[in-house]
């Protein structure tokens, strides 16, 4: 957060592309972001770790809003400071009022038309396939225990296969981490 | 003045909506269609349909949609700030605390439990879009329990071969090349959904 410095304009046109990229490719929900954001800022740019990637999406579920922009400004803020967010999350935005603009003017008949209805039903199961991957890559980096993998699931099996309402596992989640860990330090072990 | 109140609509359901996506489309259906008659029921069903299949957060393309719609290309801008807005502050402040205090012992206990959470949300996201796209006859409201019973009952009817055939190689490619670009994937599948299906 060196935002009291000289404008750094290379790394707030970095973050507003890559942004940009992520309103531009991402279909079905904010999570098919996560491989771009590993791919650009991560290894890319090694700007955030993996762990990085975890917290901005812990942080950006348990706030209200739309996953993608609390994304954006949370990743912004961590690189570039109060600019830098303006930057990413103009750059989530953007592509979003460019492409409904263009179709809301002139192609209202666009859901209807069988060759879009093909490939963005390609591009869904792509998706699928994009954030079982992100699984895995930020698995090492979120569950470091036994305990984590019996959230994991348990979070899981409740939203997965039974549409619980994903904020009651965002206060589960916190909740358990508090009281496993005061347990824990109870015991004499070491709190983490 | 029709731009302010499309913007503070908006920006209410910014502010009050959890888990984004679809959680949104029930509160902006409820101010766009019920209370102000802006738009029919029909109408924004369409906007919502559009919305999903084109890139792009989901409340975003939605905002920016009903915005034109309603006014012009300035009112699809002005509900998009409207709706991007309380993300942006909340976030800007809430992210400046993390930082100062994600070393602190109870940040880190805390995260010690929200940390697999979220992982377990991400893989409920992956088979909630599995459950509409690799399987087939049902809706975003029923549960992935209830649709893998009804698959292992009737596999040929809630299959899509095509989608299966997309899905298959795509975690190939991404397990055999973990760098594969995810854009580059997105491209050819949807080049390949064209041609398959």
């Amino acid at each position: 957060m060196e935002n009291n410095k000289k404008l750094d304009w290379k790394m707030l046109w970095s973050l507003f592309t890559t942004f940009f990229k992520i309103g531009a490719f991402t279909f079905g929900g904010g999570y098919a972001m996560i491989p771009i954001i590993e791919r650009e800022i991560v290894d890319g740019k090694g700007w955030i770790s993996r762990e990085d990637v975890v917290d901005m999406l812990a942080v950006s579920q348990s706030l209200p809003g739309v996953i993608a922009i609390n994304s954006a400004t949370f990743v912004g803020t961590k690189i570039g400071g109060f600019i830098g967010a303006v930057a990413a999350t103009i750059g989530v935005v953007l592509p979003s009022i460019i492409i409904i603009t263009i179709i809301a003017a002139f192609f209202m008949t666009f859901k209807d038309n069988p060759v879009v209805v093909k490939v963005f039903s390609g591009v869904k199961a792509a998706t699928v396939a994009l954030i079982a991957i992100a699984v895995i890559d930020i698995w090492g980096s979120s569950v470091k225990d036994y305990i984590g993998i019996i959230i994991a699931a348990v979070v899981f099996m409740l939203t997965g296969l039974l549409n619980v309402n994903a904020i009651y596992m965002i206060i589960g989640g916190i909740a358990a981490g508090l009281i496993i860990t005061a347990f824990r330090r109870n015991a004499g072990e070491d709190g983490r | 003045m029709i731009y302010l109140k499309l913007m503070w609509i908006f920006f209410k359901i910014g502010l009050f909506s959890f888990g984004g996506g679809y959680a949104m489309i029930p509160l902006i259906m409820d101010e766009i269609v019920t209370t102000t008659h802006w738009l029919t029921a029909q109408e924004f069903s369409d906007i919502v349909a559009i919305s999903v299949m084109t890139p792009g957060p989901l409340a975003v393309n939605a905002a920016t949609f009903v915005g034109y719609k309603i006014t012009n290309v300035f009112g699809g801008v002005l509900a998009t700030i409207g709706v991007t807005l309380p993300s942006f502050i909340i976030v800007s402040i809430v992210s400046r605390f993390f930082f100062q205090f994600q070393h602190s012992s109870l940040v880190k206990r805390a995260f010690y439990g929200l940390r697999p959470a979220v992982t377990g949300l991400v893989a409920a996201a992956a088979v909630s879009i599995a459950q509409t796209s690799i399987l087939r006859g049902f809706t975003e409201n029923d549960t992935f329990l209830y649709a893998i019973i009804k698959t292992v009952q009737y596999p040929l009817q809630h299959i899509s071969v095509p989608n299966l055939i997309i899905f298959a190689a795509s975690l190939i490619v991404l397990l055999k090349y973990r760098k594969f670009n995810p854009i580059l994937l997105i491209i050819l599948a949807g080049i390949a959904g064209a041609l398959i299906f």
